[in-house]
């Protein structure tokens, strides 16, 4: 229990995919200039990221390493990825229209969102079992909901500043603001041991 | 309205899938061309890693005893100058991982930080091979803390990290004791 | 468009990284140094030559419904070719890179150049582009890793500067903050001395995203452009 919590509060907070690994830089950029967008495109993230991990997973274990072919893992993790969003895609639109109004036209930036692929190599990478690799997965999109959400305030902000220099306006001052609140993600380095150790 | 439907939906299915099987051909010819450099790298590099904590190593086995806690692993040369010790302790932002070479007199050759997410500018101090010299001729490490051991100093503003280190230096001590020396 | 101009357009006037702003988070992550910067480039620019001749060469058989998926595995095809040769014969730089190097499949520079130039140009038109997109996206990685290493470690490609005089380095360079910061610095100096005519966009959007079809204005980007 205590190594799933120290797993989650890892990826959510010291190393945030976003902040501290530069997984996800393009929709963390592009939108996250309104809040509900944010928050939209989060949650979007963090359901494709469970549901690839749980099906990359298995498929890792018991047919790329039973066949000794883990060479094809990137080939056929993007595959999985790229199918499983067509099929949630398909799905929501079908069952859910409410929720593929909000939610749908986020789907296929997901496909090439490295957060997603990343979230799933590293699973595999870093030894973690089935409930790990879940875990792991869910705070990985929650770690990216919320760099999302606060950027998307911080940026709400910025649309009102004046004085900003002419070169710096627009994306060079949105890239010093996510460096400042990367900054601030720093300071919990520490703290998951600290509290766990 | 057949024939339509066919080349609508089987068509591209098949195309997808032979583009697939040429690729993972392609793949399966590659690995098996770079595959034994592979295998050969992994086993150099890490010779060489344990090489340099124990300049007096030259191959090394894994030693298949009992593991004392803290040690991911240890290897014995083959030429028994000694044994090269990877072991972890708790640092400040997480796990550090040392690799240590002790010689056949149970004498501390050399330590290296092989993995740590500590503090740049600050913890990564106590991973400076500058710092770590101090440790070479040392063949007894017991305090629990590395304040409380008169012979090994803690780099002022990284304690944790430092600690860290001299933790996992008393970890690969016990497991010198352990093997009962090189055997 | 001549065939110099299809080479050289991707190097200044519309590089990739730095004026286009695509690839950002190989951009951050790859440029600790100047050498990890160039071997991403590279790394990058290989796949990015292949795909491209491939994807031109099967341009008139890939059917348009499947065009994507398609992409994406001659892409991730290339992608692993490139991993194990690293792993193979310079294993120093796979450490480095890690994980970044299986992710290249997904940075939307490759992607974006086979959807929007590959599939409607000739094998060696689409070569060049590719060869010059590459050697754009490189040069901006290379110029960043010198930058963050110089800053942050007092060395230039592995070579003390003034790392051994007492000067302290500033390490946060190194790391995420100092990524974001250096880029920030790199775009406004573009727009700076381009008086801002460079950089057209002022918003990190769809544009230039392959996957801006299907996405259909959901980027917020977009919306504020048109």
């Amino acid at each position: 229990m205590t190594a799933i919590l120290s797993i989650m509060l890892a990826v959510i907070l010291t190393n945030n995919y976003v902040l501290a690994q530069f997984l996800g830089i393009c929709p963390f950029l592009g939108v996250s200039k309104k809040l509900d967008s944010a928050v939209g495109m989060g949650v979007a993230v963090t359901f494709v990221m469970l549901l690839a991990t749980a099906v990359t997973w298995p498929i890792q274990m018991y047919v790329l390493n039973t066949f000794n072919i883990g060479y094809l893992q990137t080939l056929v993790f993007i595959l999985v990825i790229a199918s499983l969003v067509q099929l949630v895609e398909m799905t929501l639109k079908k069952y859910m229209p409410p929720l593929y109004n909000s939610l749908g036209v986020f789907l296929p930036l997901i496909t090439t969102n490295c957060a997603v692929l990343g979230v799933t190599i590293q699973n595999i990478t870093d030894g973690y079992n089935y409930v790990e690799s879940l875990f792991c997965a869910i705070g990985a999109g929650i770690g990216f909901l919320l760099a999302m959400v606060l950027f998307a305030g911080m940026r709400e902000k910025l649309e009102n500043c004046k004085g900003i220099p002419e070169c710096f306006q627009g994306i060079p001052i949105t890239l010093i603001s996510a460096s400042i609140l990367s900054m601030a993600f720093m300071a919990f380095s520490g703290v998951v041991d600290g509290i766990f150790g | 309205m057949k024939n339509n439907n066919f080349k609508e939906n089987f068509i591209p299915a098949i195309v997808l899938v032979c583009i697939c099987l040429v690729v993972s051909l392609a793949l399966a010819a590659t690995y098996n061309v770079a595959n034994p450099t592979i295998i050969a790298n992994q086993q150099k590099s890490a010779d060489e890693a344990r090489m340099e904590v124990l300049p007096d190593g030259d191959s090394f086995t894994e030693y298949d005893g009992k593991l004392v806690n803290g040690v991911d692993d240890c290897y014995i040369a083959d030429n028994k100058a000694g044994m090269a010790v990877t072991a972890e302790y708790k640092g400040f932002g997480g796990a550090v991982k040392v690799m240590i070479g002790i010689d056949a007199n149970g004498e501390i050759t050399g330590v290296k930080v092989t993995e740590h997410s500590e503090t740049p500018g600050l913890g990564t101090k106590a991973a400076d091979p500058g710092y770590l010299k101090q440790y070479q001729g040392v063949s007894e490490a017991t305090a629990g803390h590395i304040n409380d051991d008169p012979n090994i100093d803690a780099v002022t503003g990284a304690t944790i990290t430092s600690n860290a280190v001299y933790g996992s230096v008393v970890e690969a001590l016990a497991q010198f004791k352990e093997c009962g020396g090189v055997k | 468009m001549n065939k110099l101009s299809i080479l050289t357009k991707g190097i200044i006037k519309e590089n990739p990284v730095l004026v286009l702003l695509l690839g950002c988070c190989p951009t951050l992550a790859t440029t600790t140094g100047a050498i990890n910067g160039l071997g991403m480039g590279v790394s990058t620019l290989a796949v990015l030559v292949c795909s491209n001749i491939v994807i031109s060469l099967l341009k008139n058989i890939i059917p348009d419904k499947v065009r994507i998926p398609c992409y994406i595995v001659v892409i991730a095809g290339f992608v692993t070719i490139v991993q194990l040769l690293l792993k193979a014969y310079l294993p120093a730089l796979d450490a480095a890179l890690g994980l970044f190097i299986p992710l290249i499949v997904v940075n939307c520079i490759i992607l974006g150049r086979a959807e929007m130039f590959a599939s409607k140009n000739s094998v060696l038109d689409s070569a060049l582009d590719g060869l010059g997109m590459g050697i754009g996206f490189t040069l901006a990685l290379g110029i960043m890793g010198l930058i963050r290493e110089f800053l942050g470690s007092g060395t230039a490609f592995d070579i003390p500067i003034y790392a051994n005089t007492g000067v302290e380095p500033a390490g946060i360079f190194m790391l995420a903050p100092g990524g974001f910061f250096v880029f920030a610095i790199l775009i406004a100096a573009i727009n700076y001395f381009s008086k801002g005519k460079a950089i057209k966009k002022k918003e990190i959007g769809c544009e230039g995203c392959a996957m801006a079809d299907s996405c259909g204005g959901a980027c917020d980007g977009k919306e504020a452009d048109a």
